[in-house]
């Protein structure tokens, strides 16, 4: 028979005993690494806010876990309580003017609270009192009058959050001013803003305006220029003739008047003509009122021989029309007719 | 109705789909009341100090000492490697602590029940189911009825206990070769300073993860015996019949052990 089976109780007990031993070994580890029969020292304290904070969290000091949050609450005066108890090894260290730091990491990692030692040795603080956040009225006091002892930070993500704090400050601040001036040009340009430059653009604008205009008559001259200087490049252009010595103007200048006087009695015959052509006028105004009539009743009359048109049309009588006429030969026939 | 002679009408969908959904649910109904008989069986047997307690002894030797090797290998590997790639990468986010959680949240809490519980189903579930198959083909169950003895609290119930016991034990060695041997092979590769380790190790355990892992031990002894028990008395005649059972048996059993452990921990985070 085989050990095993001849020995099966012990070998089994042995098992079993060995696998209790090791649990009862692991209990009392546990127990004492988790200071199961130590005493712990309750306080809590004031957070603005519980997020990143939760129960079994450890509250450490330069480093060390000394405590460990037990309870989160919310108060009926809607303020967050962080109760926590701190290690008996520890108690000797809490002294007046300690408070507690929530260190947040937006990683998500490495976050906690932080345990910061009041400045002066005293006794330690009374069981479950209060030890301020340092984020409260009390704990910024403390901390402002240097009766707390706050190490730099040695966690290298603060730092560079620490430092990156008042570079966005900065940023946001700069950022909010271009937002400003930009607003500002968008409004100007809009014709909705008010300042210096909107006024300087308003003049600009209204320059702009009458410089078109300007632009406008300056081409229609600039055109005239053309032509007249084209008139100017002919040699047998009406301008060389004009301005001629011998020519039309000087002649016209130079001949005692006699084409003045022509030209005056020309113009007296216009004169005379266009005031019979007003007398003309007036004329036909004053008989137009019995020209119209005369028009209306012309049309009455047409009218009326329209209707009676119509109704020769339909008469039955005369239906199918006026037939043709035929011609009725002669019987005197003359002596050409025939075969002349 | 059919005349003499003439064949049976072929049932239809309806009516065959209704006689399956009807048997299924008398055989879940028929292993209720199996289970239900193996746990008054167990009080019983607790209660009057059985002349069995060899074939539990037995019992306890096959499936838990016998498993242990394979266990205690497996265990070793696992937490070797937990430490090994938990040491290298760890450190470059500055989580070094966090080896221990994960440590303890895979052996412990996940990982070290699961793993056992596949490795005693795989030897000793398809072992009872074989042996209590063959017992029902060589007509001894009934030996038993004849003798007077009742076969479930003779041939169960030890098995019933006897895995559920090698269970909760080979997860404490899992435990122990997982979360305390495994530093003794991380030495060789990335060493980590004794009391560093175990003070790390013991403050990240609690005993609800302990209890958590026994508790799991002990739902996935049930289901292993029970469901190869069962599966072994559903043997009927021939001798084929065992292996196919088995195989049946085991299957059964993986899926019933994983829902298992997604239930109790999904307890565990409620």
């Amino acid at each position: 028979m085989k050990f095993r089976i001849r020995f099966v109780n012990q070998v089994v007990g042995v098992f079993l005993i060995v696998a209790l031993g090791f649990l009862l070994a692991i209990l009392i580890s546990i127990g004492s690494n988790q200071r199961w029969f130590a005493r712990n020292y309750r306080y809590y304290t004031v957070l603005p806010s519980a997020s990143g904070v939760s129960t079994g969290m450890a509250i450490t000091f330069k480093g060390f876990q000394v405590g460990r949050v037990t309870d989160v609450r919310l108060t009926d005066d809607s303020e967050v309580h962080v109760h926590f108890f701190l290690q008996d090894t520890f108690i000797d260290r809490v002294w007046e003017n300690s408070v507690i730091q929530r260190v947040t990491n937006p990683l998500g990692i490495g976050g906690g609270l932080v345990f910061h030692q009041g400045a002066e040795p005293s006794d330690p603080i009374e069981e479950e009192s209060l030890i301020p956040s340092i984020h409260s009225p009390i704990g910024r006091d403390l901390v402002r009058r240097n009766l707390v002892r706050i190490p730099d930070q040695e966690d290298t993500i603060s730092q560079i959050i620490e430092q990156l704090g008042p570079i966005l400050a900065n940023v946001e601040e700069v950022s909010e001013s271009l937002v400003v001036v930009i607003e500002g040009i968008a409004a100007t340009f809009d014709g909705s803003g008010e300042g210096p430059i909107q006024d300087l653009l308003n003049q600009t604008n209204r320059l702009l305006v009458e410089a078109e205009s300007l632009i406008v008559n300056a081409a229609l001259i600039s055109d005239n220029v053309a032509a007249m200087t084209t008139e100017f490049r002919d040699p047998t252009g009406i301008v060389p003739r004009l301005i001629d010595p011998s020519g039309s103007i000087a002649t016209f200048l130079d001949d005692e008047d006699a084409l003045f006087l022509q030209v005056e009695a020309i113009l007296l015959g216009l004169n005379q003509s266009i005031a019979e052509v007003q007398e003309f006028a007036e004329f036909i105004n004053a008989t137009s009122p019995q020209l119209m009539t005369i028009l209306e009743e012309g049309r009455e009359a047409l009218g009326a021989g329209q209707d009676v048109m119509e109704g020769l049309r339909n008469n039955p009588l005369l239906r199918g029309g006026i037939p043709a006429r035929r011609e009725q030969p002669t019987t005197v026939r003359s002596f050409r007719d025939d075969g002349f | 109705m059919s005349t003499p002679g003439s064949a049976q009408p072929r049932p239809g969908f309806i009516e065959r789909a209704g006689a399956a959904v009807t048997s299924r649910v008398a055989i879940v109904f028929y292993a209720l009341g199996f289970f239900i008989e193996i746990l008054i069986e167990t009080l019983r047997y607790v209660r009057r100090r059985p002349a069995g307690s060899r074939v539990l002894a037995m019992q306890i030797l096959f499936t838990g000492v016998e498993a242990l090797a394979v266990t205690a290998v497996l265990a070793l590997g696992l937490g070797a490697i937990i430490i090994v790639q938990g040491t290298s990468l760890l450190p470059q986010f500055g989580q070094q602590q966090l080896l221990y959680v994960i440590l303890i949240t895979v052996i412990t809490r996940e990982l070290g029940p699961i793993l056992t519980a596949l490795i005693v189903a795989s030897r000793s579930g398809t072992a009872i189911t074989t042996e209590i198959g063959n017992m029902v083909i060589n007509h001894e169950i009934e030996a038993y009825i004849a003798s007077g003895i009742n076969p479930i609290a003779y041939l169960v119930v030890p098995r019933f206990l006897g895995v559920i016991i090698s269970m909760v034990v080979l997860n404490l060695y899992f435990n122990i070769f997982g979360l305390l041997g495994s530093w003794l092979i991380s030495q060789l590769l990335q060493p980590i300073e004794f009391f560093q380790y175990f003070h790390g190790l013991f403050s990240a355990l609690s005993v609800i993860d302990v209890f958590s892992s026994l508790v799991k031990s002990v739902v996935f002894g049930a289901i292993v015996s029970a469901v190869s028990t069962f599966h072994g008395f559903r043997v009927e005649r021939s001798s084929t019949e065992v292996p196919q059972t088995a195989i049946r048996s085991i299957g059964q059993v993986f899926i019933l052990l994983i829902i298992a452990n997604a239930l109790i921990t999904l307890v565990y985070y409620l």
